[in-house]
């Protein structure tokens, strides 16, 4: 199984110190060591798109983290019609980012026809057109809407764990709202939030398909992530050597950061 | 024909085809998960043998196709077809970006997933180079005199016919042919008490746009391409770069995006844009476009000669009735002012149904095929830009565009495109297959600059970066 497993990752690394564009079946395929990665990985374009990469999954895991944990601490308590709104609070996790693409550029945002446009014509913001200004934090926000549900639920499955009796207990002490919840259902939080965290990062940090259709990378730049880059260098260039090379990257990249999240939250957690 | 080892000349090394892992490990790079090609990576593809006619029937014929109304058009009536020859057909309609990706995947690794790809008229050429698809001479030399007589192959509109040729041998044929043209609105222009002269300058094309812009209520004074995309933006943008007098390259192949009238090209555009356009360009293409101008939202677009038909038709159009027509409008030159497009069906080198396949691609560039849908689904939605006997023997040749459009494709020279002498042929793209990607990246900044963040100067000299490095990396300049 390992071995099997770890096939397409050897072959990557093995492309990624080839030369060989497809579409130039002319230029052969050619050893040519490192260069790949000196050209495409150590020049200017991807470090920049690096730091976008980070941003958008920061932004969005923040996002997600303080949405999802209001949501949670509203649903944590009865009311009528509680399991309607749950669910309705949870669609968007079942939405295909493809398809929340396209709603946010064309029904929300397009600055003609969008809804949410013409209600900031309303009221008397002109030139309202958020996903060619910021795009890249529009991005963020739509990855926030589809992944906060998920937050929610771990988040509402940790609350529902707490010992009533402890939380009594503190009320009868005569503990405030704010002082139950900063000192005991945070804390109690902290290793669902580990979880989700980690979970929300792997998948947020490889999002492609809203970007595909909402910005296309653009304008400029400015909303490109890595996974689009690799798709561009691979799928538009056809260069298969350099989109290997940003590949591996990438994915170098990737466990890094899960390794020093992971580290930070044990950190974190001992301190406790 | 076929026999022959798809192997291309040059590198010995080369290997053919790619194994399966390869395939798979190239879609999952990009996240795309693509599907795995039937597995037939072995090299050259079989000499197809002849085949009388008869045995055809029972065939299946499987077709690329992109996903435009001509090509809907052509699958609600493929039926036809099928009843004529016994050949079945089967579908697969991707958008265009989608379908250039999958098709080169197929033909690049030798899958033969498709019998009939649609390509353009752009990938035609550089196809029929590393013989991805196959010529159509032997099959129109085997035909019987009166079947070439009916397919009368001489009545394809002669640049048309060259854009899919290379080195004078015919390898795809034409579904439709298009230039671009400038559409505008007589009522607002009777209201505004202009003219617009048949052959327009851009600068004129401006002082309409000041002053028809906002003259009812959500009418924008112009409506252009603004989405990042060789085949978007960047489109409409080249003839203003050919028109202003600019190129992409000089004859050393340097890149040649920072001189002024590439410059003036790019302040022209975006200012349009900026100040009489219509807001958030830089999510529309075509398709967008063509909703916005239709549903009377602009006085003014320029683009493809092929959304006439759709603006005429008061189904799909609320300005059907008050269309005007003008040809392309020029700055300093009129070599390469309006583009010239072909979508064309072509047979892969891979296909195992190869005489299957030319029977089809035969049926739907032919005569008939444009009488039948003529006569089925009505003259405005036939194919335009192939024939000559589209512009001279059938109803079409009564619409007030017809005779723009025939000039517009008769005048376009993507063997000239622009003022000074280039190395590359193409009008609103260089006939070289590293331009799909960095066009598309210049079209990215292109957006930017739109957008406003940044500056003509910063947009020269993103794109004289990404395509310097793109022509060094593909040997075309020394390094």
């Amino acid at each position: 199984m390992g071995i099997i497993t770890q096939v397409p990752f050897l072959l990557t690394i093995y492309l990624s110190t080839q030369s060989w564009t497809l579409i130039r079946p002319d230029l052969g395929r050619n050893f040519v060591g490192f260069r790949n990665y000196a050209e495409q990985v150590f020049s200017g374009g991807f470090g920049i798109i690096l730091v976008q990469t980070l941003i958008l999954s920061f932004v969005a895991l923040a996002l997600c983290c303080l949405i999802g944990l209001g949501l949670a601490l509203l649903l944590n308590r009865d009311f009528r019609g509680k399991g309607l709104i749950q669910t309705l609070l949870v669609t968007p996790f079942f939405i295909m980012p493809t398809v929340t693409g396209l709603i946010w550029k064309n029904e929300l945002f397009n600055p003609s026809f969008g809804l949410i446009t013409y209600f900031a014509r309303l009221l008397g913001v002109e030139h309202f057109d958020p996903m060619a200004q910021h795009s890249l934090i529009m991005i963020a926000t739509m990855v926030a809407w589809e992944w906060e549900p998920l937050f929610m639920l771990v988040l509402l499955a940790g609350l529902q764990a707490i010992n009533e009796e402890e939380i009594e207990a503190a009320q009868l002490d005569g503990c405030s709202r704010l002082g139950i919840f900063r000192h005991i259902e945070l804390p109690h939080l902290m290793p669902y939030y580990r979880v989700v965290i980690l979970l929300g990062s792997l998948f947020i940090l490889q999002i492609f398909g809203e970007i595909y259709v909402s910005t296309a990378g653009g304008p400029g730049n400015s909303s490109m992530n890595l996974p689009y880059l690799v798709y561009q260098t691979g799928l538009v260039g056809w260069q298969v050597g350099a989109a290997s090379a940003i590949g591996v990257a990438t994915l170098i990249i990737t466990l890094v950061i899960l390794m020093v999240l992971l580290r930070t939250m044990n950190a974190v957690a001992r301190e406790e | 024909m076929g026999g022959k080892s798809t192997r291309p000349t040059g590198d010995k090394r080369e290997k053919c085809g790619l194994t399966r892992g390869e395939f798979l490990k190239l879609g999952g790079l990009a996240g795309a998960g693509a599907a795995a090609p039937s597995l037939l990576s072995g090299c050259g593809s079989g000499a197809s043998g002849k085949i009388s006619k008869g045995d055809l029937a029972g065939t299946t014929v499987t077709v690329a196709t992109v996903s435009n109304s001509q090509m809907t058009d052509m699958e609600s009536l493929v039926g036809r077809f099928t009843k004529q020859t016994g050949i079945k057909v089967r579908f697969l309609t991707l958008p265009e970006n989608n379908l250039r990706q999958k098709v080169t995947q197929d033909v690049a690794m030798n899958a033969g997933d498709f019998d009939v790809v649609t390509i353009g008229s752009y990938d035609t050429p550089i196809w029929a180079k590393y013989k991805w698809i196959v010529p159509l001479d032997p099959f129109f030399s085997r035909m019987s005199g009166t079947e070439r007589q009916r397919y009368d192959l001489k009545d394809l509109l002669k640049p048309i016919r060259s854009l899919l040729s290379r080195n004078g041998r015919l390898f795809a044929l034409p579904f439709y042919g298009e230039s671009s043209m400038l559409f505008y609105r007589r009522d607002l222009f009777e209201k505004a008490k202009l003219k617009m002269p048949d052959h327009p300058k851009w600068e004129e094309v401006m002082g309409f746009a000041r002053k028809l812009n906002g003259i009812s209520a959500g009418v924008h004074g112009i409506i252009l391409r603004g989405e990042p995309g060789w085949g978007a933006n960047m489109a409409p943008f080249d003839t203003f770069i050919n028109t202003y007098g600019g190129r992409w390259f000089n004859m050393n192949w340097e890149p040649q995006l920072t001189s002024p009238q590439v410059k003036k090209a790019a302040q022209v555009y975006s200012t349009l844009l900026q100040k009489y356009g219509q807001p958030g360009a830089t999510s529309d293409n075509f398709p967008e476009c063509e909703t916005a101008f239709a549903g009377g939202n602009g006085a003014m677009w320029y683009d493809a000669t092929s959304a006439a038909g759709y603006l005429s038709d008061p189904k799909s159009s609320k300005v059907a009735d008050r269309l005007g027509f003008a040809y392309g409008p020029t700055a300093v030159t009129p070599h390469g002012a309006h583009w010239l497009w072909s979508w064309a069906l072509a047979i892969e080198s891979s296909s195992r149904h190869k005489d299957a396949a030319f029977e089809f691609i035969k049926w739907a560039t032919s005569k008939e095929y444009l009488d039948l849908v003529g006569r089925k689904l009505g003259w405005e939605r036939v194919p335009p830009g192939t024939r000559y006997y589209t512009y001279r023997s059938t109803p079409y040749r009564h619409k007030p565009w017809a005779e723009i459009e025939l000039n517009s494709i008769n005048t376009a020279d993507p063997q000239h495109p622009t003022k000074q002498p280039v190395p590359y042929t193409g009008i609103q793209y260089v006939e070289i297959p590293e331009f799909q990607d960095f066009g598309d990246a210049v079209g990215r900044y292109l957006a930017a600059l739109i957008a406003g963040k940044i500056s003509v100067d910063q947009f020269v000299k993103e794109a004289q970066r990404e395509v310097l490095t793109a022509v060094r990396q593909g040997g075309y300049l020394k390094k």
